[in-house]
C-alpha cells in the first residue's frame, strides 16, 4: 500500500480520535518495514515478532501524545522500534551476530529465497555483518525499511547529514565487499 | 568524468537491487505472521476505543460448551434460551449422527440450526453468536485432532457466518458493542489457533482471521462507537479506503544509493 505524506497524516488524526480503522491503515503500511528493520537487528524471527507487535501497541498507547511538528511520522514510530530493540538487547542480552544470522536464513526459505540466487544472498548478509554497527542500522533504515534520509535521522536521533554520511561510508564498504568496484 | 558517474550509478543500482532481494527473501515477514501481528494489534487497537464492552464481555475468552453468549440480554429472553435450548438439542444430534465439520451431515446441521434462527435482530445477534462460538469449539477440537479438512470446513462456516452477522441491522447499541467485543475475542481465538492448526488448515485460518477483522471493523464504523469524535473514516469503505489486509510493501521513497558525491 503506498500512501503519501497526507494521506499518512490523515490517518495519524483519525487514529488519534479513536478510530481503529485508520490505525490498521498505518499498520498495514509499516508493518513490513517495521518488521524487515527488527528482524535485521535481532535476527530471529520470532523476537521480530513479537516486537513488531510491541511496537504497533506501544505507538498507539504513544499516539495521543504524539504531535507531527514536523516530525514525519514514520521518523516517530522508528524511533519506538529502534528504542525497542535497544531495550530487547539490553534485557536480554541478545548477541546479534553471524550465528544468529545463519539461524534465521537455515530456519526461513521463504519462496524468493528459491528463486534467487542464495549464495549471493549469503554474500550480503555476510557484507552486512563486516559494517559497523551504525552503519549497518542506516543501512536497514534506508534500504530494508525505505525510510526517507529524514525520517532515518529522526528514528536514529542524528542529524540528517550524519546520516547520509554513514549510509555513504556504508555503500562504499558493501560495494568493495561485493566486488562492484571491479567494474571500474 | 561521465564515464566514471555511470559506473557509479550502475554499481549503485545494483548493490540497490542486491540489497533489496536480501531484504525480501530474507527479511520480510511471511503473511502468517503479519496475519498474526497485525490480529492481535488490532484487538489493542478495539479495545483502546471500547474499554467498558471489554469487560462486560469479558467471559466470552473462555473455553466455551456449546454456547457463550457473552451479551448482557435486554431483549427477549425467552426466545434466546429457547434458541439455545434448540442449538444445544441440535449440537448433540449433530454430533450423535457423525455430523462433523466437513462430513456428509454437516450442511444439513448448518443449514437445521439456520432454520430455527428468532427474528428478532437482537435475539438473532445472540444466537448468531452463539453459532459462531460453535464454529469456532469446532475448528478448534479439529486443530488438536489434527484434521486439517474439519478445520476448514468450521472456518468456512465461520466465515459465512461472520459476514451475516456483521450486516445484522436494527440491533441495540449494547448488541452492536457486545457483537463487536466478541468478535474481535474470536480473532484472539484464531490466532491462537495459527500455532496448532494443521498446515493445510492455515490459509483457510488466515481467510478467517480477515474476514473477523473486517466484520469487526465494519460494526465498529456504524456502532455506538461511531460517535462525535471517533467519527467513520473520511473515506468510506469500499471506496479508496477499504481497509487492505493483504501482506503490504514498503513505502514507495525507497532510497537510491547515492553517487559517491552526494555523500557529506
Amino acid at each position: 500500500m503506498n500512501l503519501d505524506d497526507a494521506a499518512i497524516e490523515r490517518l495519524v488524526d483519525e487514529a488519534r480520535a479513536g478510530d481503529p480503522w485508520a490505525f490498521g491503515r498505518l499498520f498495514d503500511h509499516y508493518n513490513e518495514p517495521i518488521y524487515r528493520y527488527i528482524v535485521s537487528r535481532v535476527h530471529r524471527p520470532t523476537d521480530a515478532e513479537d516486537l513488531t507487535q510491541l511496537v504497533f501497541v506501544k505507538a498507539l498507547e504513544a499516539l495521543p501524545r504524539y504531535e507531527s511538528r514536523g516530525v514525519p511520522f514514520g521518523g516517530w514510530l522508528f524511533r519506538l522500534a529502534r528504542n525497542a530493540v535497544i531495550d530487547f538487547v539490553r534485557t536480554r542480552h541478545q548477541h546479534t551476530g553471524l550465528d544468529a544470522a545463519a539461524e534465521h536464513a537455515t530456519h526461513e526459505t521463504a519462496p524468493d529465497d528459491q528463486a534467487i540466487d542464495r549464495q549471493m544472498l549469503d554474500v550480503v548478509a555476510a557484507a552486512l555483518t563486516e559494517l559497523t554497527d551504525e552503519q549497518r542500522e542506516a543501512i536497514a533504515l534506508r534500504f530494508f525499511a525505505g525510510l526517507s534520509a529524514r525520517e532515518a535521522a529522526e528514528a536514529m536521533g542524528k542529524q540528517e547529514g550524519t546520516v547520509r554520511g554513514l549510509q555513504f561510508r556504508a555503500i562504499a564498504a558493501l560495494r568493495r565487499r561485493l566486488g562492484l568496484d571491479d567494474d571500474r | 568524468m561521465t564515464d566514471d558517474r555511470q559506473t557509479d550509478d550502475r554499481q549503485n543500482d545494483e548493490l540497490a537491487r542486491r540489497l533489496e532481494a536480501y531484504a525480501s527473501a530474507r527479511l520480510s515477514p511471511d503473511a502468517a505472521t503479519s496475519a498474526r501481528v497485525r490480529a492481535r494489534v488490532m484487538r489493542a487497537a478495539h479495545r483502546a476505543v471500547a474499554p467498558v464492552a471489554e469487560v462486560a464481555t469479558a467471559p466470552a475468552l473462555a473455553p466455551s460448551p456449546a454456547i457463550v453468549v457473552p451479551i448482557r440480554p435486554r431483549g427477549p429472553r425467552f426466545v434466546t434460551a429457547l434458541f439455545a435450548a434448540l442449538l444445544t438439542l441440535g449440537l448433540f444430534a449433530g454430533a450423535a449422527v457423525g455430523a462433523r465439520p466437513g462430513g456428509p451431515l454437516y450442511e444439513a446441521r448448518l443449514a437445521v440450526e439456520a432454520a430455527f434462527l428468532p427474528s428478532d435482530p437482537n435475539a438473532r445477534a445472540e444466537a448468531d453468536l452463539a453459532r459462531l462460538q460453535a464454529r469456532l469449539d469446532e475448528a478448534r477440537a479439529a486443530a488438536e485432532g489434527g484434521d486439517a479438512g474439519a478445520v476448514l470446513a468450521a472456518l468456512d462456516a465461520y466465515q459465512d457466518l461472520v459476514d451475516e452477522t456483521a450486516s445484522a441491522t436494527g440491533l441495540s447499541d449494547e448488541h452492536e458493542a457486545a457483537l463487536e467485543d466478541a468478535l474481535g475475542h474470536h480473532l484472539d481465538v484464531l490466532t491462537d489457533l495459527l500455532a496448532d492448526a494443521p498446515d493445510a488448515a492455515l490459509p483457510g485460518l488466515e481467510r478467517a482471521i480477515e474476514r473477523s477483522d473486517r466484520a469487526v471493523e465494519r460494526i465498529h464504523e456504524r456502532g455506538p462507537a461511531s460517535e462525535p469524535g471517533n467519527g467513520p473514516p473520511a473515506e468510506p469503505p469500499g471506496q479508496s479506503g477499504k481497509p487492505d489486509h493483504s501482506p503490504q510493501g514498503p513505502p514507495s521513497d525507497r532510497p537510491v544509493a547515492p553517487s559517491e558525491d552526494s555523500g557529506d
